[in-house]
């Protein structure tokens, strides 16, 4: 046979370049690491990373700060400026400019844009790049993005997109800016985490999210860019602006293939704003609520379409919908004037109901209206259907359109419809079987609506016709009592409520009766003054104990961790607090207000504000709310009733007078019912402000 | 030749073959560090040449340990200079555990760099030379550092990974304390931002010194935390300067020379008589550069090229950072409009002309 190898000198090569083949090359001592190849694989991507930045850079601008805008800090954590210099990505060679509002606040029409440089970077180093003026020509005030256009001298390079909707969760992700270096672009790469984001309109990344990029494009390992880098924040970790999340390996970017159907509409200088349907739901769990429409607000598009309340979504666009989660991801990226194909589920039918509605960009101005009945207490699980089988009536406000119609207490409410929304003379109506879904269906009217109920009691059964009327500008003092004569029932009791995490006890004064109706909440914050002592509570409950027995609600006092001042992280334990009494003693939901005392006032204002969806009202004795506090529009699902109540002990000066007027103004402009109250003495105080309590569930 | 050769000769082809064969599946299989290099032998060798530091710091929050790197086999290390090295005996510890006492050779305070020496022999290094080359944007890398002090004893520092993401020049800060080094860095895209991180080492995946990791700072143009390394260039001229015991001064900041006043172009601006008066124009002098530039009475000036300026004095700090030869360009404000103004380039010799009598 013939060897490979004749000679047994060729045998010592051969050998000789084995050993020299597999000689440990470990220079580790001495000079530095020789020639070692790295891996292919990661050299390949390297080189991949630099052709797909090198491919775009062309393509990428920088947008000056302005110098124009009032740069304000809008609750950025870190304190990074809103208003700094910025990217943008070409999408028009004749000079078009995306960007997003980071670069361009609403406030400012023009920016100056820097070009790339012409050759190459390092030859050109001191070559002054070529400035244009860029003028605002529209803007997606949904995606918070910018469409600029300037005139260049020569035309721009488009870089190449990806229209599809073809992004992967784990591929790469390059994010491209233009802000450290004008003559070269800098570069952060990840992965696309997921898409979907941001209710639908956002793809997510660990690539280095942060001002540096804001505006670039994000592209993928072919250096097609697949989105824009914006500054859209994470709603449900509490941020209103995206600058807090830059060093926290989420950031996040608009798709193109979003963008690009808008584009044509934002060249010719529109502004797209986010899609307004009107309509509520009974809870705000979005991952658990089922999609139930609770109240439909008068004049929006759900009402002009003919979306009732009680109505059960299952499909949007034909994507199936289950929870109130699926809602918000539907209709999040639609803008005002995009149709909706929404089918529901109505009670009496068992066909599913479709309904084609246009979103608008802005709800008809809204005030809460009433009816005038208060119906009688329910505690929190109230989904079972009473014997009754309806809405039993407690009373109803003097002068109201329901006193007037001759709706009587212990009436009982069975069914309701709304008028201009069914058009029938003898309309269908939707049995009503609890305090939540009369609320729902009364919840989003504004006055001059009719509505029919019918009403049942001992004798007959009726329908009666009733118009909604303006929600009161006073308080009443017409509010029945649960028992005219204290002394026939235990007395309250003074409870001690431990509060986990918290050293401090909070106080409540429950009234008797354990097994009465369920008990409204009153929250006071008086001045603070730290840890109270059982004692302290006695004696400060003292005048109150008439009031509490009399209209049944529960007093809560609640410890300032700080004996000088009311701080914010106090909140948290309000919050604990009503949950320790509701274990407690039985809670009627409607019926929970927040009430306090000069500095104790304003921070009563800030706790109804974090706790909007359990407080329904909120009194401030002798104070005002923060100044400078943005004040929300009311909206059907959060009820807010506000109160300023004066004693005689306080005399304002003219300022400070002045300031609360326009509170008041403030607050009503934006739709708020604000009653005023001039207390008298304790005694006096604690029985309006329990009357007012019960008060809270006028419908 | 006889059988026996023959058999012989057959025999040792077939065990070579056999060698080779195996040899050449085994490098398929496994990675040697010959062919189709190994990252884990790339990093855990530079780890070798990379110490960790504790010093007698330890004050308000300023952290007494950080990272090192051997330069020489007789045991220089090259460090950032910070308070934790400040101190009369730095503990240095190295990947294998050993124990040494560093003591300071010197400083660069321009740089903010240190040089320490232990007492050894033969130990592993790298060689820090000022030709090493520039790495482009998008290099992947690789920074070793005891981040957080996680590494203890004889525990190999972290290797943490990224891109080089962008060449600056260093404009940082921490608190009021501006960082004295203005050179070019690399801007990382990799968290080396972290206690213990100053002083680590960069490497590419070929397994060389490219940068040292900098310190805890916050950019000064939009205040984010800066993860930045000092490329081995600057690095190498550090090291030289302390080596040789010269005073290496920083250039001068020959920016700041220039006593350019812009009124030497013709222009005006309104009497300087508050802190924070805003440089509107107040005249422009016929036949001067202003006017040919198309600048006029009431125009405000907003930005010098992309620095934004809010007064005469931010508009006279922003102008001394140009130097002769610079272009000098504004954004300023006419009418709520931007106008974009290009007054030519600094002259090299700064002498007023065409000043108007004041």
């Amino acid at each position: 046979m013939k060897g490979i190898f004749r000679r047994s000198a060729s045998h010592r090569v051969v050998l000789a370049v084995w050993l020299l083949c597999t000689a440990s090359v470990n220079p580790s001592h001495g000079a530095q690491a020789t020639q070692q190849a790295p891996p292919e694989q990661a050299l390949a991507e390297q080189t991949a990373f630099q052709n797909a930045i090198n491919g775009i850079a062309d393509s990428v601008v920088r947008i000056e700060p302005s110098g124009l805008s009032v740069a304000t800090l809008q609750g950025a954590s870190e304190a990074i400026p809103n208003v700094g210099p910025s990217s943008g990505v070409v999408v028009g060679s004749d000079g078009w400019i995306l960007t997003t509002e980071f670069a361009v606040p609403s406030d400012i029409e023009e920016v100056v844009i820097t070009l790339p440089p012409k050759k190459k970077a390092t030859e050109t180093k001191k070559q002054p790049l070529e400035r244009l003026v860029g003028r605002v020509i529209g803007r997606d005030l949904n995606r918070r993005l910018v469409l600029l256009k300037c005139d260049p001298k020569e035309p721009l390079t488009e870089p190449q997109f990806v229209r599809q909707k073809n992004v992967h969760p784990g591929e790469w992700a390059i994010a491209v800016g233009r802000v450290w270096n004008l003559y070269e672009p800098s570069v952060a790469i990840g992965v696309v985490s997921a898409v979907g984001r941001c209710w639908g309109r956002a793809i997510q990344t660990d690539a280095a999210i942060s001002p540096v990029n804001y505006g670039g494009p994000l592209l993928n390992i072919e250096g097609h860019v697949f989105g824009i880098i914006a500054p859209l924040p994470a709603e449900t970790a509490g941020m209103s602006t995206g600058t807090e999340l830059y060093d926290s390996g989420v950031g996040f970017a608009i798709p193109m293939h979003d963008i690009i159907p808008l584009i044509p509409r934002l060249k010719k200088g529109e502004t797209l704003k986010p899609g307004l349907l009107g309509i509520g739901y009974s809870t705000t769990d979005p991952i658990n609520g089922r999609p139930v429409v609770e109240t439909v607000r008068t004049g929006s598009p759900a009402a002009e379409s003919g979306l009732q309340s009680g109505d059960l979504i299952t499909e949007i666009n034909g994507r199936a919908i289950q929870r109130i989660a699926d809602v918000r991801h539907a209709l999040t990226p639609k803008l005002a004037g995009d149709a909706l194909e929404i089918t529901v589920q109505r009670e009496e039918r068992t066909a599913p109901l479709s309904i084609r509605t246009v979103l608008t960009d802005k709800l008809p101005p809204w005030k809460r209206s009433m009816l005038g009945i208060v119906p009688m207490r329910q505690p929190s699980q109230s989904n079972a259907k009473s014997e009754n089988a309806g809405v039993v009536i407690n009373w109803t406000w003097p002068n109201s359109p329901a006193e007037k119609a001759g709706i009587q207490p212990q009436d009982i409410i069975t069914g309701a419809a709304v008028l201009p929304q069914t058009n029938e003379d003898d309309p269908p109506l939707r049995s009503t079987t609890s305090p939540d879904q009369l609320a729902g269906l009364l919840g989003g009217l504004t006055r001059n609506t009719e509505v029919v109920l019918k009403i049942r009691n001992s004798e007959t059964s009726r329908k009666v016709r009733v118009t909604t009327a303006p929600f009161p500008e006073k308080t009443s003092n017409k509010v029945p009592a649960f028992n005219s004569t204290i002394e026939a029932v235990p007395p309250p009791a003074i409870v001690k409520l431990e509060i986990p995490e918290v050293a401090e006890p909070s106080w409540a004064l429950v009234p008797g009766q354990q097994d009465g109706p369920p008990v409204g909440v009153l929250v006071f914050f008086d001045e603070p003054s730290g840890t109270l002592s059982e004692n302290a509570v006695t004696i400060w409950t003292s005048s109150w104990r008439e009031a509490v027995a009399r209209y049944r609600v529960a007093l809560v006092l609640v410890p300032s961790s700080d004996s000088s001042s009311w701080r914010q992280a106090d909140l948290n334990r309000v919050g604990k607090t009503i949950g320790a009494l509701a274990h407690q003693c039985k809670i009627d939901p409607t019926r929970i207000a927040f009430a306090g005392s000069k500095a104790g006032g304003t921070f009563a204002w800030l706790g109804a504000n974090r706790f909007d969806t359990i407080a329904r009202g909120v009194c401030l004795i002798d104070a005002d709310i923060p100044r400078r506090t943005r004040i929300r529009r009311a909206s059907p699902d959060r009820f807010r009733w506000v109160l300023f109540g004066t004693t005689n002990n306080e005399k304002m000066n003219q300022e400070g007078s002045q300031q609360y007027q326009k509170t008041i103004q403030r607050l009503r402009e934006a739709g708020v019912p604000v009653s005023e109250l001039p207390l008298g003495d304790e005694t006096e105080k604690a029985s309006r402000l329990c009357q007012w309590v019960e008060s809270l569930g006028l419908l | 030749m006889t059988t026996r050769t023959q058999h012989a000769t057959s025999a040792c082809s077939r065990i070579l073959r056999l060698v080779i064969s195996l040899t050449v599946s085994g490098l398929a299989l496994y990675p040697i560090p010959v062919l189709g290099g190994d990252i884990t032998a790339v990093s855990v060798d530079a780890a070798s040449r990379v110490v960790k530091l504790y010093g007698a710091g330890g004050i308000r929050g300023l952290e007494s340990y950080q990272t090192g790197i051997l330069v020489s086999s007789s045991g220089h290390i090259l460090t950032v200079l910070s308070t934790a090295i400040d101190s009369e005996a730095i503990d240095c510890v190295l990947d294998d555990g050993r124990r040494y006492t560093a003591s300071l050779v010197g400083a660069d305070l321009h740089r903010e760099l240190a040089v320490l020496k232990i007492e050894g022999i033969n130990l592993p290094y790298f060689k820090i030379s000022a030709d090493s080359p520039r790495q482009a944007i998008g290099t992947r890398v690789l920074a070793l550092s005891n981040l957080f002090g996680v590494a203890v004893g004889d525990e190999r520092v972290s290797i943490q990974h990224g891109v080089v993401a962008a060449h600056v020049p260093l404009r940082a800060r921490r608190g009021s304390h501006e960082a004295a080094y203005r050179g070019d860095v690399y801007i990382l895209d990799c968290t080396t931002n972290n206690p213990g991180s100053p002083g680590g080492c960069l490497i590419n995946w070929q397994g060389d010194c490219i940068g040292m990791l900098g310190k805890e700072l916050r950019s000064a143009e939009n205040a984010t935390w800066l993860s930045y390394a000092i490329p081995t260039n600057e690095l190498a001229l550090s090291l030289e300067a302390i080596l040789s015991e010269r005073n290496d001064q920083p250039p001068v900041d020959e920016r700041r020379a220039s006593n350019f006043d812009i009124r030497s172009l013709g222009l005006e601006l309104v009497p300087d008589l508050l802190n924070l008066t805003p440089p509107f124009v107040e005249a422009i002098v016929p036949d001067t550069q202003a006017a040919e530039a198309g600048l006029r009475t009431d125009d405000l000036i907003v930005a010098v090229g992309n620095r934004t300026v809010t007064s005469q004095r931010g508009l006279r700090h922003e102008l001394s950072y140009l130097i002769p030869g610079d272009p000098i360009q504004l954004n300023i404000i006419r009418n709520g409009r931007i106008v974009l103004i290009d007054l030519g380039v600094v002259p090299s010799v700064t002498e007023p002309r065409g000043k108007g009598e004041k």
